[in-house]
């Protein structure tokens, strides 16, 4: 559902990026209102990873425009071309775009409240105290309010990422990116980690999902964005997508999913 | 504003070239005593009685932490003192290169040898092979490969070492650099060309390791 | 054994000469591994390939002859060091392309992701160096840095070759006053061996600090 009135925070226009003279992303456009829940679901190799790791600058990209709240992301227009812009201003931007990542990521040299308050004191400016309470209580509400002073290597992998998505949420960013977030994880620890971006959704976080857990993302989704070989093919309400794709590819991906996991 | 002259270093680079040459032989003869001793000493520290694990491992800990230099005045003016002066400056580096370089190959070989799968060795003894027979036929080919880049670069280490010899008048191409340099003073000169001769060897030796490596590893 | 009596304080001059060659070498070396390190990897072109070209170099080249050079070769570009300064120049060069190698494979050797979380929460390159990298790539580098300080030690030796009277000078010339060659050299032996063993046990003692749960 739309948001009446502001920009989208997310708006992503025909973005193509290049790896030597492979097109990974071939004009890609996609926007994400404010308070949604975008799900993009594909085949490996499709381009989705690609197309989160742009929109934070991860990967540079080589057409198309991408901004985040207005602005726009990694470049700077100059005379006509792109600039890229300085590390320090690119850091500022990333400070308002949380990532998830499939492998957790955690810095394994800090416990649990340490990871999720470095991004605090060092990027938001807060005094330590402050900024250890606000990660303390995001890491309760995660479920890992007991968990403050573990290391990494002293949590499971569900754990961990629920840690991770505190990391990136506690930042109080203007969007959050979750890139296939559960696949690396143990079938079992996978609905906690689910259960904790429903919460988020639920209560209006802007968020753009990548993910392979079909009932996750009929569940959640604002919208769902299908991609392919570099194409966003097709895209819309959740419902009408899993029940009635309009595209031939749609139908053949979804065919693999037919048990309705 | 410094003058060069090249010229007094390439009319004497007769003299670097023997240094260099001798250089490598030294390091050569260096690397096989030392292979010797390593695979002797690697063999003992894997599968040998507990006295004699401990007392390699004490050589190996002792050599490893004396400079070279010490080992090679011990050997050029201690050993004469026990009777022992049958040796000359060559020979005397030689050996004390040799000892030093036994306790790295040591500890090269022990690794080499514990990395042969116990599968193999299982294998041999299973077909009635000796121990004797086994290291030859079983462990030390298989364990050739492994150890091969180790080797290689032990032997530039040896090679750059051969430089200390000058300490003991051995003609090799450190001496003849301080010999050139002596009589022409010629320093940045001298220098810089020895410099290249050990750097250029340096680099053939390594490319041919490299070699070694890529043909040793197709054929198996 | 009166020879030793007489001559402690030579050797504990001598000694007190090897310290301060390693300990200076070392620091030099520290540095300018760090500096070399962090250019091969995240310096711009004009900065990375001179500090490769350094580490190739110098590690091509015999550490004897690096001091060589430079003793006999400063002043003739008109700066008079001493033999003292000679060595540890050339050693801390020696010691810096080693450093280098090993702060650019610790640094390397951190899975990517690292670096990418880090960037995702808006950390400058800096920060991300100071928070994140390094105090991973710390636990990779001190076991080689201990070693390369045990090598620079042993390497302290060979500024007797231009007359620093260290500890192997100092034994040489005491040799050569007693003829107590056996004695002297073993008593050499056992105090370089107890340097180096102090240098592995604070190694371990550190890394054991830096290694994380």
């Amino acid at each position: 559902m739309a948001d009446s009135g502001p920009q989208p925070v997310v708006v992503v226009r025909d973005l193509v990026k290049r790896i030597d003279s492979n097109e990974i992303l071939r004009g890609v456009s996609l926007e994400v209102d404010r308070g949604d829940a975008v799900v993009v679901i594909g085949p490996s190799g499709s381009g989705k990873t690609t197309l989160l790791r742009c929109i934070n600058f991860l990967e540079e990209y080589q057409g198309g425009r991408i901004h985040v709240d207005g602005r726009l992301v990694g470049y700077r227009e100059e005379s006509g071309g792109l600039v890229r812009l300085p590390d320090s201003e690119v850091a500022a931007m990333r400070a308002d775009v949380g990532m998830v990542f499939q492998s957790f990521n955690l810095f394994p040299h800090m416990t649990a409240l340490a990871n999720v308050a470095l991004g605090l004191v060092q990027v938001r400016g807060l005094p330590r105290a402050a900024a250890e309470q606000r990660a303390a209580s995001w890491l309760a509400r995660v479920g890992l309010g007991h968990k403050l002073d573990a290391y990494p290597s002293q949590l499971s992998g569900g754990q961990q990422q629920r840690v991770g998505i505190a990391r990136a949420v506690a930042m109080e960013p203007k969007v959050v990116l979750f890139d296939e977030v559960t696949s690396a994880l143990d079938p079992e620890l996978v609905n906690e980690v689910l259960a904790v971006m429903k919460d988020l959704a639920d209560t209006g976080m802007t968020m753009l999902v990548v993910t392979h857990e079909m009932r996750f993302a009929r569940e959640i989704a604002d919208r769902v964005a299908f991609m392919d070989a570099g194409l966003l093919v097709e895209q819309g309400d959740p419902v009408q997508m899993f029940e009635a794709p309009a595209s031939d590819r749609l139908k053949t991906f979804l065919r693999h999913f037919s048990s309705g996991s | 504003m410094y003058q060069f002259n090249w010229r007094p270093v390439f009319e004497s680079i007769g003299l670097l070239l023997n240094g260099l040459a001798l250089g490598i032989g030294m390091a050569l003869l260096a690397l096989a005593i030392g292979c010797v001793l390593g695979l002797a000493g690697g063999f003992a520290r894997a599968s040998g009685p507990k006295l004699l694990r401990f007392a390699v491992a004490a050589y190996v800990e002792f050599i490893r932490n004396i400079p070279l230099l010490l080992i090679i005045y011990f050997v050029y003016f201690g050993l004469p003192l026990v009777g022992i002066s049958v040796l000359d400056n060559l020979w005397s580096f030689v050996l004390a290169l040799a000892l030093y370089s036994a306790a790295y190959l040591i500890e090269i070989f022990r690794a080499g040898i514990e990395a042969v799968a116990k599968g193999h060795i299982e294998a041999g003894k299973a077909i009635g092979l000796s121990r004797l027979q086994i290291a030859r036929h079983v462990t030390i080919p298989l364990m050739f490969r492994v150890v091969l880049p180790s080797l290689g670069n032990t032997f530039i280490s040896l090679f750059k070492d051969t430089s200390l010899a000058s300490a003991i008048a051995v003609p090799e191409l450190t001496y003849g650099a301080i010999r050139i340099n002596v009589n022409t003073w010629r320093v940045i000169e001298v220098y810089a060309v020895v410099g290249m001769m050990y750097l250029v060897t340096c680099y053939a030796i390594a490319w041919l390791l490299r070699l070694a490596e890529r043909r040793y590893s197709a054929v198996h | 054994m009166d020879a030793l009596m007489t001559n402690f304080p030579l050797i504990m001059r001598g000694l007190a000469v090897t310290l301060e060659v390693s300990l200076l070498s070392l620091l030099l070396g520290t540095l300018l591994g760090f500096a070399g390190g962090l250019a091969m990897l995240y310096a711009g072109p004009w900065l990375r390939w001179p500090a490769r070209a350094y580490v190739d170099l110098v590690r091509g080249v015999p550490q004897l002859v690096l001091i060589f050079a430079i003793f006999y070769g400063m002043p003739t570009i008109g700066a008079q060091v001493s033999a003292f300064t000679a060595g540890v120049l050339a050693l801390g060069f020696f010691c810096g392309a080693h450093v280098s190698e090993i702060v650019r494979g610790g640094l390397d050797s951190i899975p990517r992701g690292q670096s990418d979380a880090a960037k995702a929460i808006g950390l400058t390159f800096r920060q991300r160096l100071r928070l994140v990298l390094l105090p991973q790539a710390i636990a990779r580098i001190l076991p080689a840095w201990v070693n390369t300080a045990v090598e620079v030690v042993k390497a302290s030796s060979l500024v007797s070759l231009v007359s620093v009277i260290d500890l192997m000078m100092a034994v040489q010339q005491i040799v050569g006053r007693t003829r107590q060659t056996l004695l002297l050299y073993a008593v050499a032996a056992m105090l370089y061996f107890l340097i180096n063993y102090a240098v592995s046990v604070v190694g371990r003692r550190l890394e054991r600090h830096f290694a994380h749960g």
